[in-house]
């Protein structure tokens, strides 16, 4: 019986061994790569890896471009931070809490911002993220305002049997709870993408139009897609509150937008695999080049560029034309 | 003044939108490239105020064409989404560009004149009433040219049918060209106008780019009548809201109700639908 | 005559100063094959465009199985039961056959986003019978083999094919079809109208605007004739094309049919 899904660039049997193998390496990799600052790496890459995730379900499967994206993962950091330290709750509290938030507030915003045709919503959402950032930048009692916020703890250790406890006060751990986020948001994204709601969604970046008259209620589903999307923003926020330790607005600007918008572009948009790979190595990338601080991101842009006008699936897209071309290579036509 | 300022950008704006059928996101980030060219013309090559207006206008038209040439023209094939995440390129490599070069530092401007006046009470420095009159004469004279001239009708053309104005035998892609490098000529000469004014710094095309859309949505996308009343309103608007009430939420107000009025009526005011 | 399924009245349609629709009254039988015909501008597509609410009526009524359904969103109408197809082949381009049939299944517009997360054994009931449907449906609209082709690769004819296969998809008892065979060829024309004479049989009620009489006076078992946004004529094809109206309105006021000619 064939699935419901797009061939893959790799055999279907080889396209299990080969994630088998990708999770067996991601589950050691903090004992093959040791020292602090290549894991610190690893964490910030899942948590831009998840937020990119978002980010594609929004853009690359229902086709509108959110350009508030960044400012809802400030929202879910802000929110999970301050439920910790205002209010005294415990992480595994906050988080959920955090990300209920960071969707509710997505599902407001997202209601009056959707209803907007065609090329109105980028400027709409652009406009949401201006608006919710001067307002997180400013409200000085809330959010520190311009300083922000300091001394964020750890999430609490999660106690085992034995009196024993797993802690997170190392980096290593903070890599295997932003590790577990991953594949939780993989799995919830790719069984949306994959069901028959996933396709309502398809079909909305494909037409609109026609997708209406199908009977698809398209707001619905684009508000639904929305807020999803913004829930794990919201999650990236959060991990990134909690093991940061530190906030400030700028974590909502939508300047961080732009930067998740090229790791899902350039990663590769509408696919399962393109903000995974742009989550990786687009920071990786950005810390190499950190002795050049203004030039990172010149070249982003100009990446950007490029990407739009040579490769507009992003390096996925690229790897698959590249295996369809050599599949049929060799094909006597 | 303020108005003036908003309504030239606005306007510029509106001739690039017409051209590239989306708000050209990266406005701003031209507009502030204007105010440092003539900054670095002045402080550098001690060339005079005028001068260095005129001749930031007319790199930034070149500019316009430029980008217009190789970001932008690729990518009318493409669903109309690219071109806005061309235009995030663009900001980001503009934008971080400025800072590179001259640093993050708010920078002062030397003025045209500096000889102050007292009218009714109020102090209104020179600089402010040349921002007001030149941009009332570039604003007619842009006018004019629209509505007069062979390349203002080719420019009108271009913008409402584009197949339409090819089979007419227009060059659309050197109109396109031209108008987007008009555009962004616009914007340079408001940026260079407002620069003594206020400080320039890397970022200051956001702020203005914002209030650009703004108006282009209460005005309407694509009308030049639109762009300039607009311009003024919000200009007004905006500064006398800023002397009586506090400034710190303004900007969050001012977008939260452009996102509403998006929502009720997406095509602004007088818009015109595409 | 079965029973009436679509009733149009007094539908009117202005566009600022512009009256599209005037005073336009009809009705499509259970069963049978519409066809609407006119001289271009004449008002066809938006007429449809008011049926499947892509346009909201200036005034009047649509009433379809006795129910009215003047104001509803487009996609409210769709799920009522009425489908269409578009001028411009419009599909699922970057999509293949198959995943564009599968979107027009019924069960996707409705399938519950929770469920489908979890996995749940209706949902994936749900997506089996949708591929399952779509296969049969690939097989009925005659491009068997062809489930892998990317929608926008098709030849002209089999995306004509393949969009009419989509409005099916979402199981209709009214089908509207704008201009079915619109810039094909006859062999794909010859495929296209069996497939329409097929899907009648099948019980689904057509309504189609078509340019081109031959097709129109052989397939259609009524024909409506618009002018002007307004009804010219109504009836069986036998009827409506001698009627001096219809005759009229496509050569001009000054032509006169020489007599005893069709």
């Amino acid at each position: 019986m064939e699935k419901l899904t797009k061939t893959m660039f790799l055999r279907d049997s080889n396209k299990k061994l080969f994630y088998l193998f990708l999770t067996a390496f991601l589950l050691a990799a903090p004992l093959i790569i040791t020292g602090k600052y290549p894991q610190h790496i690893m964490v910030m890459c899942g948590i831009w890896v998840i937020a990119s995730l978002a980010l594609n379900l929004i853009l690359g499967y229902t086709g509108q471009l959110n350009l508030a994206h960044g400012t809802f993962f400030g929202i879910g950091a802000y929110a999970t931070a301050l439920l910790v330290q205002k209010m005294g709750l415990s992480f595994w509290l906050a988080l959920p809490l955090g990300c209920a938030i960071t969707a509710l507030f997505g599902f407001l915003t997202g209601l009056p911002t959707l209803r907007t045709k065609g090329h109105y919503f980028p400027i709409a959402t652009m406009c949401l993220g201006i608006a919710i950032y001067y307002l997180i930048a400013r409200w000085d009692d809330l959010t520190g305002g311009a300083r922000g916020l300091f001394g964020l703890p750890r999430p609490d250790p999660i106690p085992l049997p034995f009196g024993k406890e797993i802690s997170f006060e190392t980096t290593t751990a903070c890599y295997y709870l932003v590790l577990f986020f991953v594949f939780l948001t993989i799995l919830v994204k790719s069984r949306l993408v994959r069901s028959l709601a996933g396709k309502r969604l398809i079909a909305i970046r494909g037409h609109e139009d026609l997708a209406q008259s199908l009977g698809i209620d398209t707001m619905q589903a684009k508000i639904l897609s929305f807020t999803l999307s913004t829930l794990f923003a919201g999650l990236a926020g959060g991990l990134f509150s909690a093991y940061m330790g530190t906030l400030m607005a700028e974590q909502a600007h939508y300047l961080l937008s732009f930067e998740m918008l090229i790791y899902v572009m350039i990663g590769g948009i509408g696919t399962m695999a393109g903000p995974v790979i742009g989550g990786i190595f687009l920071p990786i990338l950005g810390e190499i080049l950190q002795p050049l601080a203004g030039f990172r991101l010149i070249l982003f842009g100009l990446l950007l560029i490029l990407i739009i006008r040579y490769l507009p699936f992003g390096i996925v897209g690229g790897l698959h034309a590249a295996t369809i071309y050599f599949r049929h290579r060799g094909t006597p036509r | 003044m303020l108005g003036s300022i908003y309504a030239m950008v606005a306007l510029g704006l509106t001739l690039i939108y017409g051209i590239l059928e989306i708000p050209n996101f990266a406005h701003g980030a031209l507009y502030m490239i204007g105010a440092y060219i003539a900054f670095l013309v002045i402080t550098s090559l001690g060339v005079p105020y005028w001068l260095a207006l005129i001749l930031s206008a007319v790199l930034l038209f070149f500019l316009g064409m430029f980008v217009e040439r190789f970001v932008f023209r690729p990518l009318y094939v493409q669903p109309v989404i690219n071109s806005f995440i061309a235009a995030v390129g663009l900001i980001l490599i503009l934008e971080n560009g400025a800072l590179a070069i001259w640093g993050p530092a708010f920078r002062r401007f030397p003025r045209a004149s500096s000889t102050v006046f007292h009218v009714l009470g109020m102090t209104v420095t020179s600089q402010r009433i040349i921002v007001i009159l030149t941009a009332v004469l570039l604003i007619i004279a842009l006018h004019f040219f629209i509505k007069r001239t062979r390349l203002g009708a080719a420019i009108e053309a271009t913008s409402q049918n584009r197949e339409g104005a090819q089979l007419m035998g227009i060059n659309t892609s050197l109109v396109g060209g031209m108008t987007f490098g008009l555009g962004t000529a616009l914007a340079a000469i408001a940026a260079t106008l407002v620069a003594p004014i206020l400080l320039i710094y890397p970022t200051m095309g956001g702020p203005v780019i914002g209030m650009a859309f703004v108006i282009i949505i209460l005005g309407g996308m694509g009308s030049f009548f639109g762009a300039v009343v607009g311009g003024y309103v919000i200009g007004l608007a905006e500064t006398l809201f800023s002397s009586y009430v506090t400034t710190k939420y303004v900007d969050t107000l001012i977008f939260g109700i452009l996102v509403l009025i998006l929502a009720v009526k997406p095509t602004g005011l007088f818009g015109k639908t595409h | 005559m079965s029973d009436i399924l679509l009733q149009a009245r007094g539908l009117k349609k202005d566009f600022g100063g512009l009256r599209a629709i005037n005073d336009l009254g009809f009705h499509i039988y259970r069963g049978e094959i519409f066809s609407v015909i006119g001289p271009n501008g004449s008002g066809k597509t938006t007429m449809f465009n008011l049926i499947t609410g892509f346009l909201p009526v200036t005034d009047g009524d649509i009433f379809f199985k006795e129910e009215k359904i003047t104001g509803l969103k487009p996609f409210e109408v769709a799920r009522k039961g009425i489908a269409r197809t578009f001028q411009l082949t419009t599909l699922f381009a970057r999509n293949t056959v198959l995943e564009n049939l599968i979107i027009g299944h019924r069960g996707t517009r409705e399938a519950g986003l929770l469920s489908s997360i979890l996995g749940s054994r209706r949902a994936r009931r749900g997506e089996k019978y949708a591929l399952q449907r779509a296969h049969e449906l690939t097989d009925f609209i005659g491009l068997a083999g062809q489930e892998r082709v990317p929608a926008g690769a098709l030849p002209q004819g089999a995306q004509k094919q393949l969009s009419i296969g989509l409005a099916l998809a979402s199981d209709p008892e009214l089908l509207l079809l704008d201009e079915p065979v619109g810039g094909v060829n006859l062999e794909e024309m010859d495929a296209l109208i069996h497939l329409i004479t097929r899907i009648r049989n099948s019980g689904v009620t057509i309504c189609l605007i078509e340019h081109k009489m031959s097709v129109v006076m052989n397939i259609s078992d009524r024909i409506l004739a618009l002018n002007y946004g307004e009804k010219v004529a109504e009836g069986t094809p036998a009827v409506v094309c001698c009627d001096e109206k219809v005759i009229q309105s496509y050569l001009g006021k000054t032509y006169v049919a020489p007599r005893g000619s069709d």
